[in-house]
């Protein structure tokens, strides 16, 4: 969805300004209730990550990571145990993206590096 | 980490954030009434050139003062419709104008809900939450 200059967020056309009124298509009204319902659908087709050989791809979750996500949605604490390097951060980063945009009146804290890795997510959004 | 200017590349290749201008397509009438408007034209001025070396000829020849006059008259009918078909290309953008302005850009005919993201979300929410679930109490 290409955004017009008075209505991106601070000049960024890929980020829409608060209030900006947009008409629905019916594809788009279903797309965005499922992506509000699912945050694995939404993970799969909208986030971007960073690759370190390949550059920027899709978020293509592993079932491992699904199970993280259907843990945060239906508990209200969650411990994990995983090894290194794969790809928790990112995981909890993306669920948390996705609260943030779909969950309203919600406040979320985190480190700094995970908002870090929260915005860049944000910018590639469409 | 990578640099951010090489992100924004990928993300402008990935999500493109300009529209492809609509192309217009003139109503078929207006089209063919203007290539055959252009084709008559054409037509006119073909013929006058042949009608005017003629003339020209004849009042040479004749050396005839009214023979002069026909031949300034139709100079003067040439230089018009060399002028009506340079107009003709005014028309047709003017009409090609009234086009584009008949289908605004991005409008979508068939929406569903109009309004920003904050409402539409408000609004599932609603949606969701006012589930009616029936308790049979008799039990």
């Amino acid at each position: 969805m290409s955004i017009q200059t008075n209505d991106s967020y601070l000049g960024n056309p890929n980020v829409k300004r608060d209030g900006v009124e947009h008409r629905f298509t019916a594809e788009e009204f279903e797309e965005y209730n499922r992506c509000m319902v699912d945050p694995k659908y939404f993970a799969r087709k909208y986030l971007k990550v960073i690759h370190l050989d390949k550059g920027l791809v899709d978020f293509d979750l592993y079932p491992y990571q699904e199970k993280m996500f259907d843990h945060f949605n239906d508990n209200r604490f969650s411990i994990v145990l995983a090894c290194r390097q794969s790809g928790k951060s990112i995981s909890s980063v993306a669920y948390l993206l996705w609260y943030a945009l779909f969950k309203p009146y919600k406040q979320l804290q985190s480190w700094r590096t995970r908002v870090q890795q929260l915005g860049r997510c944000w910018v590639g959004l469409p | 980490m990578v640099d951010k200017k090489k992100m924004m590349e990928s993300l402008s290749k990935n999500l493109p954030a300009e529209k492809k201008p609509q192309q217009v397509v003139l109503n078929k009438d207006i089209k063919d009434d203007y290539d055959y408007s252009r084709d008559k034209y054409k037509g006119i001025l073909d013929r006058g050139e042949e009608a005017l070396d003629g003339m020209m000829q004849l009042a040479s020849e004749s050396e005839h003062p009214r023979a002069y006059e026909v031949l300034s008259g139709m100079l003067k009918n040439m230089a018009d419709v060399t002028d009506k078909l340079m107009d003709l290309q005014k028309k047709k953008k003017e009409l090609t104008k009234e086009e584009e302005k008949q289908i605004p850009p991005g409008l979508t005919q068939n929406n569903v809900f109009v309004g920003s993201t904050t409402d539409l979300q408000r609004m599932l929410l609603d949606n969701n939450k006012s589930e009616v679930i029936d308790v049979n109490t008799d039990k």
